[in-house]
């Protein structure tokens, strides 16, 4: 059937919306909706698309552009304020999974190199898919979620030196040759040129362009995709591969002014982008691969689906941190990413492996990221369920003692919750030198901005939370974590075990304060309301009586 | 994909860049840069591209997603709003100057075809540049303004028209004119039919499906516009007609904007591919070219602004306003160029033709900014010979129309904002809200004033309808947004009150500094009340539960 390229574009895109639309429907993400599509319409089901190279080159740009993006959104400083978790957890999974992952896939009869090939692709997240869910649920400030970003951050890096490091074994070529320091050399500078031009933009040269950039919204956006295609392409020219090159971009402009206005202007485009990108993936997928390979895809799959999260998790509990958040963070990297399967073909490009592994990766990735979708989407409903299996990640802790430092051990006032109304109450309730007590789960994150503030760990959601605090003196306890069920338990078990203080609750809505109160809250109060008021009253003053004040350009 | 072909179009793009700076540097539309650029990456100056099938095809995306967009605007109640006069008004004007046109082409010895295609190019004016000059100066209200852009409205319907005609005309083809007009016709109201039942009964229910993602909303959006461009491929029209047939069907439903916002980014984008593309094609060869295109260049300047104002002041408008509509129209369109490109690609129109046109695009574009920037000081000698065509009772309004004149604009309707935005409206403020979020503009949209528009959007100002505001409450927490919200605010004129909120007190003290009126910690407002009761009361708690509110 000859049908012209509009039309085909046509056809995929409405398979994409109505498979997006049943996702939709049904509850489920967007995402795998897609991928369905992909697979729909590719060789393996309808057989709808060929590869032709309009499509080919829609996906290919795109996957250099989404890599620009990502790189956009990666601030190395990140790294920074997140520390040694990121840092940890990252690397830490990184080596876990590519040494259990290679003995794994020699076990499954892989030789040598495939096996190291594929052990390698599997340790890496989908930071595009990752950063995406995360925005949409708008968890990317979340505890769980600034982790999962550094450790995203991390392993991007490795895999941009490891994508070097293939590219300089290529051109080195066997060590018994002669001429070899020319040759490691040859790559060290090309590489550093690489990065150089990267580092003078981002430093030097950007900044100063601010003046000439600020009044046209276009053609900012146009001289950064320029930007990210000069350097995808100069990349490329030095023998390494036009995505590094795109990522790299976006990592320079990173730490610049333009980078939200370019960001949130590029959104559009990157969705777009994204959805051929998956459609790609889908269309790849080939069912003879899938049948010959089966056994190994799945143990694979299943590996990254549970391994990964596992050895996340262990981390992060011996660091410290609650099952809530090593949870969500674990999963999190419980897919492979789009740079998996760059890496996978380059290797193929440089003949170190065969394109049947590149199927094989691609299966997996398949896999792994659908189901790993479905699973954060519905990561909270999963908590719940999970939660006293998961107990045996935590470092345990018994009771939960105030920091000897503050020496806070009878506090009048405790706060559950510090969040942004937690602080402001634990702030005031300081400066009348009252003895106060915050409990957090993320105290440590808390400590960063707020080292003065006496926070302690304590999880909401624990049963035997109130039996651990010091209430003997406590006149009030303030809870700010706005979570219905976590507020009525917290409220019972506090009456259970024979609190008898005064017990303030924060809500939003009235009808959820009237259960609150019901439940044997003593005070509850609506936020968002009390802080509209006095906008309100100033603009109604302002505009009723105040004729003075100016209207319009 | 090929370095090769990377590398070119970086080259390419960049070249576009420092055009399309160089342009708005003097003060030009971006438009002007990218098409220099396009011209100078061809075959003739720099060499750097030929025509490839991959740019063609972007371009051509970006053709249809404009016309999509300029589908989705052209709301028909709006049409029906700005009455009989402006739609006389226009088609007088576009009969006329297309007829003149004609003639000067014929004259100098064009053949038929290529003489229609440019006669009709001459005929319209820019939207773009238009609505740019009326923005930038704060015209876009005013008489002469709404005139104008009634104008322009009842080109772009004359300009699909004729895309469907000249599409379809077959000049080799055996039938007769009259059978081929037949066919269109009756393709045409097929088409239209079945769209139009589409929009009326399955599209709404759909749409609202949909909206619940951003993305899906933007991916269907497209996705309609494609599948309808196929459509009309199919039934023989251009894919363009398909396009804008598919942006007036959802022209008229509340996601309108949602969707045009976010499209506009993309198709931007890729509109600049359509401008490479057309350079690649166009070519411009001597002496006697140059002759045409002078010409053609002082009847656009001089003659289409004479035209204007005659027809507008003897249908009953002030011949100052009627002046100033005129000096705003006087240049052609990029729907010129699109009709060019369109006419190249059906092989009824050569690459020196279409170079004509774009020569006279470029100069009438550029010279009509300054023209129209020296209006007040023309005004008295170009009225004069207008006077005795003027009525004895002269027209001071158009047709009602529902403007929405706010006092307070509410932008970001979470929870602190939407809480103003209905305590305010209860009391009777003329209010209106602005979210970027699809499902809040939904749900709030008939009878409530809320639209769509992201504060992190540098163009937002330019949006909003600020003639009449004089309290602006942003309830995003983030200090910088507010920084550059601010700066574009105060280059836009705006000189009402400005309310931010924010988290802490440093944030508090900068947003002082940059000359916000009132900043409001919600946190601490929230808390404060909290603090009074716990204090008021020692160990007991209060005698009977209570809520702070």
């Amino acid at each position: 059937m000859n049908i012209g390229i509009f039309d085909q574009i046509a056809l995929v895109l409405a398979v994409c919306v109505v498979a997006g639309g049943l996702a939709v429907l049904l509850r489920q993400s967007l995402t795998v909706g897609l991928i369905a599509a992909g697979i729909a319409v590719g060789p393996a089901l309808f057989g709808l698309v060929e590869p032709t190279s309009e499509i080919e080159l829609l996906a290919t740009v795109g996957t250099s552009l989404l890599l620009f993006v990502v790189g956009l959104k990666l601030d190395i400083r990140i790294l920074r304020r997140l520390g040694p978790v990121a840092f940890a957890a990252g690397m830490g999974q990184v080596v876990f999974t590519a040494s259990i992952g290679f003995g794994l896939a020699r076990l499954l009869g892989f030789d040598a190199v495939d096996a190291l090939y594929l052990a390698v692709g599997l340790t890496f997240s989908s930071t595009i898919i990752i950063v995406k869910l995360l925005t949409d649920k708008r968890e990317l400030n979340t505890l769980y979620g600034r982790i999962a970003l550094g450790i995203l951050v991390v392993q991007d890096l490795v895999v941009v030196a490891a994508m070097l490091a293939i590219t300089a074994v290529g051109d080195v070529g066997t060590l018994s040759e002669p001429g070899i320091i020319d040759r490691i050399g040859g790559v060290l500078l090309r590489a550093a040129a690489l990065l150089g031009v990267v580092i003078v933009m981002g430093r030097l040269v950007a900044p100063r362009l601010t003046g000439v950039f600020e009044r046209q919204g276009e053609l900012l956006v146009l001289a950064v995709v320029t930007w990210a295609v000069l350097l995808a392409s100069l990349s490329l020219q030095l023998g390494f591969s036009q995505e590094v090159g795109a990522f790299l971009a976006g990592v320079s402009l990173a730490s610049t002014p333009y980078r939200d206005a370019v960001a949130s202007r590029l959104g559009t485009i990157r969705d777009f982008v994204l959805v051929f990108f998956f459609i790609e993936l889908g269309t790849r997928v080939d069912p003879a691969t899938v049948t010959e390979q089966l056994v190994p895809i799945l143990v694979l799959s299943l590996f990254v689906l549970l391994g990964n999260p596992i050895i996340v998790m262990l981390i992060m509990g011996g660091l410290g941190y609650r099952r809530r958040v090593a949870f969500k963070t674990g999963l999190t990297v419980a897919q492979i990413s789009e740079f998996s399967l760059i890496l996978v073909a380059l290797g193929v490009q440089q003949g170190h492996v065969g394109t049947d592994l590149l199927g094989v990766v691609t299966v997996i990735g398949v896999v792994t990221i659908a189901a790993s979708t479905e699973l954060i989407h519905n990561a909270d409903r999963l908590y719940r369920r999970l939660a006293p299996a998961l107990r045996m990640f935590e470092r345990s802790r018994g009771r939960v003692l105030p920091d000897p430092r503050l020496a806070v051990d009878r506090p009048e006032y405790v706060v559950i919750g510090v969040g942004r109304l937690g602080s402001q109450v634990l702030d005031d309730l300081l400066e009348r030198g009252d003895r106060v007590l915050g409990v957090d789960f993320d105290p440590r994150g808390i400590k960063r901005t707020r080292w003065d503030l006496p926070v302690v760990y304590g999880d909401a959601d624990d049963p035997e939370l109130p039996d651990q605090l010091p209430l003997g003196e406590t006149r009030w306890v303030i809870i700010t974590v706005r979570d219905l069920p976590t507020d009525l338990h917290l409220i019972r078990s506090l009456r259970d075990g024979g609190y008898r203080g005064g017990i303030a609750v924060a809500a939003d809505d009235p009808a959820l304060c009237e259960r609150l109160l019901e439940a044997g809250a003593d005070v509850t109060l609506r936020p968002w309301h009390l802080s509209a008021t006095p906008v309100v009253e100033a603009v109604l003053e302002g505009t009723l009586g105040d004729d003075d004040v100016e209207a319009g350009p | 994909m090929t370095g090769d072909l990377l590398g070119q179009i970086g080259l390419v793009l960049l070249v576009c860049v420092v055009l399309g700076a160089l342009a708005i540097a003097v003060r030009l539309p971006l438009l002007i840069g990218l098409l220099v650029a396009g011209v100078v990456v061809g075959p003739d100056v720099l060499g750097l591209v030929r025509s490839s099938t991959e740019i063609e095809l972007l371009g051509e995306i970006g053709i249809a997603l404009l016309l999509f967009v300029v589908g989705l605007k052209l709301d028909p109640r709006l049409v029906r709003k700005l009455g009989p006069v402006v739609l006389v008004a226009g088609t007088i004007q576009v009969a006329i100057t297309a007829a003149l046109a004609f003639a000067i082409t014929r004259s100098f010895g064009l053949e038929v075809v290529p003489s229609l295609y440019l006669a009709a190019g001459m005929s319209f004016s820019s939207t773009v540049v238009v609505i740019k000059l009326l923005t930038d100066r704060g015209q876009i209200e005013q008489l002469h303004g709404r005139l104008a852009l009634g104008i322009l409205i009842v080109q772009d319907i004359v300009v699909v028209a004729l895309m469907v005609v000249l599409a379809s005309f077959d000049p080799d083809s055996t039938a007769s004119l009259l059978e081929q007009f037949g066919s269109i016709a009756l393709r045409g109201v097929g088409l239209f039919a079945v769209i139009a039942l589409l929009a009326r009964f399955v599209l709404p229910r759909v749409v609202h499906v949909l909206a619940r993602r951003g993305e899906l909303l933007v991916l269907s959006a497209v996705t309609w516009a494609v599948a309808l461009a196929a459509a009309a491929h199919l039934l023989g029209f251009s894919e363009e007609v398909g396009a804008f047939l598919a942006g007036v069907a959802l022209a008229s439903s509340d996601y309108r904007e949602a969707i045009s916002g976010r499209l506009t980014t993309l198709r931007d984008f890729l509109l600049v591919f359509f401008f490479i593309d057309l350079g690649t094609q166009l070519r411009f060869e001597g002496a006697d070219d140059l002759a045409l295109i002078v010409v053609l260049s002082l009847f656009v300047l001089i003659g289409k602004p004479v035209l204007i104002a005659v027809i507008s002041t003897l249908l009953g408008f002030q011949a100052g306003v009627s002046v100033r509509a005129g000096l705003t129209l006087a240049q052609i369109s990029e729907f010129s160029l699109i009709l060019a490109a369109l006419g190249v690609s059906l092989g009824q129109l050569d690459g020196r033709s279409a170079g004509v046109v774009a020569a006279v695009a470029l100069i009438t574009i550029t010279l009509s900014t300054f023209l129209s920037a020296q209006a007040d000081r023309l005004l008295p000698m170009l009225c004069r010979p207008l006077a005795p065509l003027q009525r004895a009772r002269v027209r001071r309004e158009m047709e009602q129309r529902t403007v929405r004149r706010p006092e307070v604009i509410v932008i970001g309707l979470g929870r602190l904002g939407m809480t103003v935005f209905e305590e305010l409206r209860e009391r009777g403020v003329n209010v209106l809200g602005v979210d970027y979020d699809p499902r809040t503009v939904q749900f709030e949209s008939g009878d409530v004033p809320v639209v769509f528009g992201d504060l992190e959007d540098p163009e937002l100002p330019t949006q909003l309808p600020l003639e009449r505001v004089r309290w602006i409450v942003a309830t995003p927490r983030d200090p910088e947004v507010h920084r550059s919200f601010l700066h574009a605010l105060h280059r836009r004129g705006y000189r009402g009150r400005y309310v931010a909120a924010a988290d802490h007190v440093e944030d508090e003290r900068l947003l002082q500094q940059l000359g916000v009126d009132l900043v409001v910690r919600p946190l601490q407002l929230a808390a404060r009340p909290l603090m009074d009761i716990i204090h008021a009361h020692d160990r007991r708690a209060p005698s009977g539960p209570v809520t702070l509110e």
